[in-house]
């Protein structure tokens, strides 16, 4: 066993097929398979997925292939199990439909290698695209695109809400350290960030690499989504229950106004009767996407999923009444500085993009002003900041900076000037 | 009675502007560190422009004041940011027929591009002599032949030939600034943007004709905002709206995997234009990004003389309806409809009342009529250009892919 540099871990329900994929994916990579194990948990798989395990050890392809089968209970209770599982210094987390590209591995180790340390190395899982996809389909790419998009720019520091466990890695000492996964969380979602979000309090850095990529391979329908959404507001509660200070960046922190207000009181009010009409409304989505109306489409499916959710946050909280209490007993919104004497600092703090802010901005110790941050910015950070100084402190800075020298704040060389010429640098 | 186009760079200070006594108005372009942030038409007196006249008129538009400002600000904001490092690979490509006069002073902007990596590929398409060719030969470009005529098949073979992962087309009546391609190419660090537009402004408005195109149609003009179109905020059947085939950028891979231009649209076919508009429109429906980019800025000649103004601006009735006729018929896109009812009713009919009335700026009655008529055309041309292609699809035609004559040679940032 001393030979073993990282464990693999794949919890999996009633998912054969891609699963075997995975294993498929796990036996090409370019790493020897005697460095790493591949430790596959079932939760309550009843589709043979044993029987498929059993054919991947006689066939010894993976040589360090181990799997548990235990009653189902849930994603945190199966990895939480893996990790005990394994014995090595490092554990890379995938999920059951996510194929691994053949340097997967590998990427992974080499950023281990080179930072040491506590770090997690969070990993792309493309959304594989189909030769016609679906609105809803066409909707999921689009969203995890931007996530793994910005969340590994220059300048952006992954927070909590970038920890996903489809393709991450991290020691395992940081893992136990922190206490794993909780296993309070039992349906989808919301387990993954509150482990992040422990993570980062425990100091660990969170690097985010396009490299270390993986196709997901993923499938489901919009009525699964809108159940999902439902088990995720009820992670949300979980959430804001277990860190008060969380609570303001969650969605169901204000019961918005008009129309989506209405929903929302008749998710609370009402859930026969909404849960009626949504599956009416349901229903007209196929007519709509085979007419390609995509804008009905879009706002009909939005309304959808804004109700699963508040139907989610009657399941966890009951009432009305309950929700308002909830929503009090968050803390206020985090207080933060900047100092923008040179302009927005190379290297911002990882805390900002956690839930709504407000931001203290500073030129030279003096204060310009405040700005508020909205919650879950899935922009490049440094340009959406700048947007925000400018439009908000825009006059205060413009005077301050006059004051300081003349003429004020014109640099002499254009942004694309250069790029051109660090290209040119590049290419000599 | 003609203006001089004129473009002011803030941070080199203004100056005084004599000699102008040709003309009646001038249009300023206002720029500060290269970026694009309004334009002005102020008027010409004793055949002279003052600098305090022009710092006026910046002064009295609150937009450009705020665009100057949030520009300027942003700008100092980021000075310390990191890069984005690693940017695409470019092949500039200029899809030509028998115009070389146009195409020198093109070829002439091209060569003080910034920014290497990159190559040009000129493409002949359907010529008639050999005089492209030869005014190529003397240019470090590359020459591409495309016999069957029509831009869109031009555009396609110059995919073909591109070596470059962003393909950046413009046309030969354009002239452009040397920070384009560095601008056309800096959205696509991105893998979700597939497309980038630019900003298109006349290179000269010294005929009436130039004047009514660019002043009363309204020109190419798409503002001096950056805009990311996807599904979501745009109607994929409105994507003409995204920008026009003379200042674009695709990525390569994607041009020749779905065959964006492999279809009878566009210049020298019977539709004359939308081949850029139904890219756009495969684009979006697959949940890809355009950007509309104000600082990949280009000059177009426009028609000088009438009759080809009113074709053209006839030609984009024809093109728009076959491209609507298209998304409908084709692809079973009922936003199309939607789109083409409110075209017609927000701008040619519109227009048509303003002609009626004399209103201020209008067009002329027979320009206003000749795009209405030109709208049947369009769905004809639609129905043509299908009979034509399911009869090529019989045939099955694989045209073999020609040799280029000249070698590649990287263009651009040479110091």
């Amino acid at each position: 066993m001393s030979n073993l540099e990282c464990s693999v871990i794949v919890p999996s329900y009633n998912r054969r097929a891609s699963l075997e994929m995975v294993l498929e994916g796990l036996a090409r990579q370019t790493v020897a398979g005697y460095r790493f194990e591949v430790i596959v948990v079932l939760d309550g798989s009843q589709d043979d997925s044993d029987k498929m395990l059993r054919r991947w050890q006689l066939e010894n392809r993976l040589p360090n292939l181990r799997w548990h089968k235990q009653t189902n209970s849930g994603q945190a209770v199966a990895r939480n199990r893996g990790v005990e599982m394994s014995q090595t210094p490092l554990v890379v987390f995938l999920d059951d439909d996510v194929v691994p590209e053949p340097d997967l591995i590998s990427v992974h180790l080499d950023w281990h290698q080179r930072e040491g340390g506590a770090i997690a190395v969070l990993g792309d899982c493309e959304i594989v695209r189909e030769e016609k996809d679906s609105l809803y389909h066409l909707g999921v790419w689009a969203w995890w695109e931007d996530k793994y998009q910005f969340r590994a720019l220059p300048g952006h520091s992954p927070g909590y809400r970038d920890f996903c466990t489809g393709n991450v890695s991290l020691r395992r000492e940081d893992f136990l350290r922190t206490g794993g996964f909780d296993t309070g969380f039992r349906g989808y979602g919301g387990e993954d960030y509150e482990l992040g979000y422990r993570l980062q309090k425990a100091g660990v850095r969170f690097i985010s690499d396009r490299q270390a990529r993986a196709r997901h391979y993923h499938r489901s329908s919009v009525s699964g989504v809108l159940r999902a959404t439902r088990q995720e507001a009820h992670g949300d509660v979980l959430l804001g229950a277990k860190h008060p200070e969380l609570r303001t960046g969650l969605r169901l922190i204000w019961i918005p106004e008009g129309g989506f207000g209405k929903l929302v009181r008749l998710a609370l009010y009402a859930p026969w009767l909404g849960d009626r009409m949504m599956g009416l409304a349901q229903r007209v989505l196929p007519w709509l996407e085979s007419r390609q109306l995509r804008w009905p489409w879009l706002t009909l499916f939005s309304y959808l999923r804004f109700y699963a959710y508040w139907r989610g946050v009657r399941d966890a909280l009951g009432s009305e009444g309950e929700i308002l209490c909830y929503q009090d007993d968050s803390l206020p919104l985090s207080e933060q500085t900047l100092d923008i004497s040179q302009g927005i600092p190379p290297e911002l703090p990882p805390i900002f993009v956690d839930g709504p802010s407000r931001l203290t901005i500073t030129f030279r110790g003096q204060e310009l002003g405040q700005i508020r941050l909205h919650k879950h910015i899935e922009e490049s950070l440094p340009e959406y900041l700048s947007e925000q100084i400018a439009r908000q402190l825009g006059q205060r800075l413009w005077l301050r900076l006059s004051e300081e020298a003349k003429p004020p704040v014109i640099l002499k060389q254009n942004r694309l000037e250069q790029l051109a010429e660090s290209r040119n640098h590049a290419k000599k | 009675m003609s203006t001089q186009v004129l473009s002011v760079e803030l941070t080199e200070g203004l100056h005084d502007y004599t000699n102008l006594k040709d003309y009646s108005q001038v249009m300023v372009l206002i720029r500060s560190q290269g970026r694009p942030l309004g334009r002005l038409v102020l008027p010409v007196e004793k055949g002279s422009l003052k600098a305090t006249d022009i710092w006026a008129a910046i002064e009295a538009d609150g937009d450009l004041n705020w665009q100057l400002s949030q520009a300027t600000l942003k700008n100092w904001l980021l000075q310390n940011q990191p890069l984005e490092a690693d940017l695409p690979s470019w092949s500039v490509i200029v899809c030509t027929r028998d115009r070389t006069e146009d195409l020198r002073r093109c070829l002439d902007g091209l060569l003080k591009l910034k920014g290497s990596g990159g190559e040009i590929v000129i493409v002949d398409n359907a010529p008639s002599d050999d005089q492209t060719a030869r005014l190529v030969a003397d240019y470090p470009v590359r020459y591409v032949r495309e016999d069957r005529p029509g831009l869109n098949w031009a555009r396609s073979r110059g995919a073909l030939a591109a070596s470059g992962e962003v393909v950046i087309y413009t046309d030969d009546d354009v002239v452009v600034d040397p920070n384009w391609v560095m601008a056309m190419i800096e959205p696509f660090g991105n893998p979700r943007v597939a497309a980038v537009t630019g900003l298109t402004m006349p290179l000269e408005l010294e005929t009436r004709a130039q004047e009514l195109f660019e002043f009363n149609y309204g020109g190419f003009g798409r503002g001096f905002r950056r805009k990311v179109y996807d599904y979501t905020n745009m109607v994929p059947a409105a994507a003409g709206r995204c920008g026009a085939g003379a200042n674009m950028a695709l990525r390569r891979e994607l041009v020749n995997k779905l065959g964006l231009f492999d279809v009878e649209l566009d210049c020298g076919t019977i539709a004359q234009t939308g081949g850029d508009a139904y890219a756009f429109y495969q684009l979006l429906t697959m949940g890809y990004q355009v950007v509309y980019s104000p600082e990949a800025l280009v000059w177009h000649r426009h028609r000088r003389d009438y009759k080809s103004l009113r074709k053209t601006i006839a030609g984009y009735s024809v093109g728009g309806y076959a491209f609507l006729a298209r998304c409908w018929f084709l692809h079973g896109d009922w936003q199309a409809v939607k789109v083409g009812v409110s075209w017609f009713r927000n701008d040619h009919l519109k227009q048509l009342k303003r002609s009626l009335k004399r209103n201020r700026g209008h067009l002329p009655l027979d320009l206003s009529l000749a795009q209405i008529g030109a709208i049947p055309k369009g769905f004809q041309a639609y129905f043509t250009t299908r009979k034509q292609e399911r009869a090529t699809a019989k045939q099955k035609v694989v045209v073999e892919p020609q040799p280029d004559s000249l070698p590649a040679e990287p263009i651009g940032g040479r110091r």
